[in-house]
């Protein structure tokens, strides 16, 4: 086991570097890349300009070569791929990001500050999945082609069939005050105001800009998790074991939930260390969606504004998660199922 | 049971390794050699019987021979001489190319234990023995047409089978099946692995009758495998007995079956039930225990911990098979003071 | 048949074909599936569907499908450009249609035009239109059953050109992985040993990505057109299937009849591709309609990101963008995604129905 987990460790090495190398020599070898923006910002007098949205940028004012050289010094563009991918993970290993030129703040720092609100929205979805999942699961694998199983199947397949992020644009038309009703903001963490409520009016201001996320968030794992909730504990009724356990005259609810349950819901508690690559994918969309500031709408602004060194810290920081949240994953699985010896 | 002298197949020292991964970079860790340093002979036209219990490498020889185990699993190291007399030549199969290969396949056949999976599923009984002729025979569609029909009705299937799938017949006809694909090609030589073991005991008998005759009327020899002696001496001219992947015994089937000498195979036949209380078999004994994991050989003589008249000396060094009579071979120093050595131990 | 030895009968006869006929596998299966309606339906309904789309030019279109003009006939929908000169209008480029149906009715002169039922098309921005009063995006009307977008184009037929577009990109999606895929596991599944445990690595890591964050990436760089697209979306998806394909082979090739055809000198393809594909296809034909639910939101997604097709191409995903831009335009929200919706579901259905005729067994099915 212990040799099992040091090899899944090592071969976080090897992941790591292929991820971050396909995408360095990517940025590297299309145009409009980071120079080419920052000309442009300049010529624009400093200001955000609209993003170029593809090859094709004018240098018509002249900047001074000196300045190119040294912008190009500064991303390594001077020096050969290998050099500066190594330069660019030396400085990795020693914690160093870079600085985003869009924000002007240290990578490490844009990520820090949004991670925490990415996290809050999606896990807080992916719990509230779980909440609802599970039972919903236990009672349709209990009331197995019952008229409840039919009805929830209903809205497991229409569950499947709209991604979460399809959902929240849509309830965003419904509800977020265009021409329908205006039941919730249009998006956002919080309110701009938020410095000025007091505790109450926090609280009542954070759950209105959080229900909406949060829902389409759970939506993405409703279908998949109910339908593995309902099977597997199905699975586990047929067996052997649980006709023994009502042979021996225990009480239904007690084989059910204390026999067969516990079995049922090892593959769930391992998804969890899935979860976190899940989140962050489909914070790329909701958060898009719902104009939250978190990892995957500054992934989405850094790659419109050609930011790569935000761009890779959110690739470094993507790619770290989904590794842990296998490891975690295999964790879950010993310590949920005694049965499972890794080799 | 018409044996000739003339050697077909001439099998010296085959050892068969399986490696054993693990640790941190799955490198190899171990080995296990499944068959260690079998040598035999199978004559033309002749039977020979191949026992020993599961776990003995008997299944893994007759793969072997055949060259499957390089393609079914690659990891696996086979060494040694596989001879097959062909036209006056001895032709060593062992490391030859598959595209070498080729054109000796239609002399060897095999017929396999399971009769579920030994048949494609998604392919007509027509398909599935036809398609041997398509790579070997060549001649026209109204030719294979023509032998396919034939083979079908040697194995005593009607010739509507043919458009048939596997899954519409019993397990005995799928047997069938099996025989008339392995011979359609007219092979020298048969490898058949335990090929009734898998079928109720109420057909096995017509599908050995079956077989010797065919073999009888297509003048093959047969390498018969099997997990005990009950339906080997009946079929076979001579008998290996195997043990943890060497050959403990080899003999006629009546010296094997009338007069074991190593006490392996005097337990094997004591495990044979029969019918007849007076039954001098039953002078055998039980064996204690389970055939021991490969992997944790016993050293000296494989069967030694298990062996009612083990010496000291049969833990350090292993036996080499010794002729103890025309044409009886024992790989054991003390088999012929066996009821002396058991007495004393009681 | 009883277990008998047959007495011998005309020999090598042809065999009599007596009915009832033995059904492959497949053949039962796909009974099984025509007889889950709802799957059945449901297919029907989309392949119907997806056919009469490859007839959009000729129903969902501004060009007329036949022109009378001054005794000649033209069929401008399907057949050539015609210069607006051409028709007598004073216009550059294409003859506008709609407006030389209404010349025409207005001189008289025994001219006509047939327009398709739906005189729009996708490509076909309508701020010029003097029907069409205001910006863009127009909220739906009778003529516009589902408005305008921003640039003036008429969303119902972008909406249906979108639909063709979506389904040819996700079936070629998934043939394209699924290609990838099976290769990779059928060869790491078949030749096993030291090709399996290094491909398994290798496969391991690629699965490791964050798909949607790279494929943003070089989106954004590269703008591919759809091919590129649909080979850079079938690059990262063909995980899955190689696993199952891997296992399917796996386990296929230590049966028996995979040991008899190599023992019959059968050559590695021919054992993989005519011996062990037949019997390894269950999971690649039942997953494929979920894996073409994935290929049909990514496109979307991909789309509402900015990151997918290039403009001008009717995109379901862009539409979306739009609305959510301005959150008075809802048609420009609920239209499409209530078509990528339906599209779905119905192929959920399919995906459903299929599984279980393939697969009556396991316990993953959604219901």
């Amino acid at each position: 086991m212990a040799a099992y987990f040091a090899r899944r460790l090592l071969l976080m090495i090897p992941t790591f570097l292929g991820v971050t190398v396909i995408v360095f020599a990517i940025t590297r070898f299309v145009p409009g890349g980071p120079i080419e923006q920052i000309i442009v910002r300049m010529q624009m007098g400093g200001g955000r300009g609209e993003s170029a949205g593809g090859a094709g940028v004018e240098t018509s004012v002249a900047i001074p070569e000196a300045v190119k050289e040294e912008l190009k010094k500064h991303f390594h563009f001077d020096k050969p791929i290998w050099r500066a991918y190594l330069l660019w993970l030396g400085d990795l290993l020693s914690l160093n990001l870079g600085k985003s030129y869009t924000y002007g703040l240290p990578v490490l720092e844009l990520i820090a500050e949004r991670f925490p609100v990415s996290i809050y929205f999606g896990l807080i979805g992916y719990l509230l999945a779980y909440l609802v999942c599970i039972p919903l699961g236990i009672a349709k694998a209990i009331k197995h082609g019952s008229a409840f199983d039919f009805a929830s199947s209903a809205l497991v397949f229409i569950g499947y069939s709209i991604p979460g992020w399809a959902l929240g644009a849509v309830l965003l038309v419904l509800f977020g005050g265009g021409s329908f009703w205006n039941v919730f903001p249009l998006g956002g963490f919080r309110s701009a105001s938020w410095e000025q409520l007091n505790l109450f009016e926090k609280v009542i201001d954070q759950l209105h800009h959080t229900i909406l996320p949060v829902f389409c968030y759970a939506l993405g794992g409703f279908a998949t998790l109910t339908i593995l909730t309902k099977n597997s504990l199905m699975e586990n009724l047929g067996q052997d074991y649980i006709r023994t356990a009502f042979a021996k005259g225990l009480s239904e609810r007690r084989v059910i939930f204390v026999h067969a349950l516990r079995n049922s819901l090892i593959p769930i508690c391992t998804g969890l260390g899935h979860a976190i690559g899940l989140i962050m994918a489909g914070s790329y969309l909701i958060e898009k969606v719902f104009n939250i500031d978190g990892i995957g709408y500054l992934g989405f602004t850094s790659i419109n504004e050609r930011d790569f060194t935000v761009v890779m810290g959110i690739l470094v920081f993507n790619t770290l998660l989904i590794l842990l949240g296998n490891i975690l994953s295999d964790v879950l699985y010993v310590l949920t199922d005694p049965r499972i010896r890794f080799q | 049971m018409s044996a000739s002298s003339k050697p077909l197949l001439t099998v010296r020292g085959l050892k068969v390794t399986f490696p054993i991964y693990g640790g941190v970079l799955r490198h190899k860790i171990a080995e296990v050699r499944a068959v260690d340093g079998v040598s035999f002979e199978i004559r033309e036209r002749e039977t020979l019987g191949l026992v020993g219990e599961s776990g003995s490498g008997k299944t893994t020889i007759g793969r072997a021979l055949l060259n499957l185990l390089r393609y079914l699993s690659p990891e696996v190291q086979v060494e040694g001489e596989v001879l097959l007399h062909h036209d006056g030549r001895a032709i060593d199969l062992n490391g030859l190319s598959r595209r070498a290969l080729k054109p000796l396949r239609p002399e060897m056949q095999m017929i396999f234990q399971d009769p579920y999976s030994s048949l494609n599923p998604r392919m007509t009984v027509r398909e599935i023995i036809e398609r041997p002729l398509r790579l070997h025979a060549g001649g026209g569609r109204g030719e294979r047409e023509k032998r396919v029909f034939e083979i079908l009705e040697r194995v005593g299937l009607q010739p509507d089978a043919a458009v048939r799938f596997p899954h519409e017949f019993s397990g005995g006809q799928r047997q069938r099946i099996g025989i008339a694909r392995a011979l359609v090609t007219r092979p020298r030589l048969i490898i058949a692995d335990e090929p009734v073991s898998a079928l109720d005991v109420s057909v096995r008998a017509q599908v050995v009758n079956l077989m010797m005759e065919l073999q009888k009327d297509f003048g093959l020899a047969c390498l018969f495998i099997a997990h005990d002696l009950s339906v080997v001496h009946h079929v076979s001219d001579r008998i290996a007995v195997l043990y943890l992947g060497t050959v403990v015994e080899i003999g006629t089937a009546i010296q094997i079956y009338n007069e074991p000498r190593h006490p392996y195979t005097r337990a094997l036949l004591a495990a044979v039930p029969s019918a007849d209380p007076k039954s001098p078999r039953l002078r055998g004994f039980p064996l204690r225990g389970e055939i021991p994991s490969p992997l944790k050989k016993p050293s000296g003589c494989v069967f030694h911990p298990r062996c009612p008249i083990a010496q000291p000396a049969c833990s350090k060094e292993a036996p080499a098979l010794v002729e103890i009579e025309a044409g009886r071979q024992v790989a054991c120093p003390y088999a012929l003071e066996f009821e002396k050595l058991s007495a004393r131990r009681d | 048949m009883a277990e008998t030895a047959h007495p011998s009968t005309a020999s090598a006869a042809p065999p009599l074909r007596r009915a009832p006929k033995p059904l492959s596998l497949l053949r039962r299966r796909w009974r099984k599936f025509r007889a889950l309606k709802r799957g059945w339906y449901s297919f029907l309904i989309l392949t119907g569907a997806y056919a009469l789309s490859f007839f959009l030019p000729v129903l969902v279109n501004s060009r007329a499908l036949i022109v009378k003009c001054d005794g000649r006939y033209y069929f401008p929908a399907v057949g050539k450009f015609h210069e607006a000169k051409a028709f007598g209008q004073r216009l550059v480029g294409e003859a506008d249609y709609r407006k030389l149906k209404r010349q025409f009715e207005e001189e008289g002169r025994g001219n006509w035009v047939i327009l398709p039922p739906y005189p729009y098309h996708p490509h076909e921005s309508l701020l010029t239109d003097p029907e069409l009063p205001g910006n863009p995006p127009h909220p739906p009307s009778r003529r516009h059953w589902m408005g305008t977008d921003d640039r003036g184009r008429d969303v119902f037929a972008r909406l249906l050109y979108g639909f063709q577009i979506s389904i040819t990109f996700g079936i070629a999606v998934v043939g394209l992985s699924y290609l990838i895929g099976m290769a990779i596991g059928a060869c790491l599944g078949y030749f096993g040993g030291r090709i399996d445990l290094y491909g398994q690595r290798l496969v391991e890591i690629w699965s490791n990505l964050p798909f949607l964050y790279i494929i943003m990436i070089i989106g954004s760089l590269m703008k591919p057109d759809m091919s590129i697209l649909i080979a850079i979306l079938a690059i990262f998806s063909w995980i899955s299937i190689s696993f199952y394909m891997r296992g399917e082979f796996y386990r296929e090739k230590s049966k028996d009849y995979a040991a008899a055809a190599i023992s019959q000198g059968e050559s590695n393809l021919s054992v993989m591709f005519r011996h062990l594909l037949p019997n390894g296809l269950t999971p690649v034909i039942s997953f494929a309609p979920f894996s073409l639910v994935g290929a049909i939101s990514s496109l979307v997604a991909l789309d509402f990101l900015g990151f997918g097709l290039r403009p001008p191409t009717p995109s379901w995903g862009e539409l979306v963008n739009q609305g959510l831009q301005n959150i008075f335009k809802w048609h420009l929200v609920v239209f499409p995604l209530g078509a990528m919706f339906a599209t779905l579901l119905l192929v959920v259905f399919i995906g459903e129905a299929i599984r279980e005729a393939f697969d009556p067994k396991s316990h993953s099915r959604l219901r």
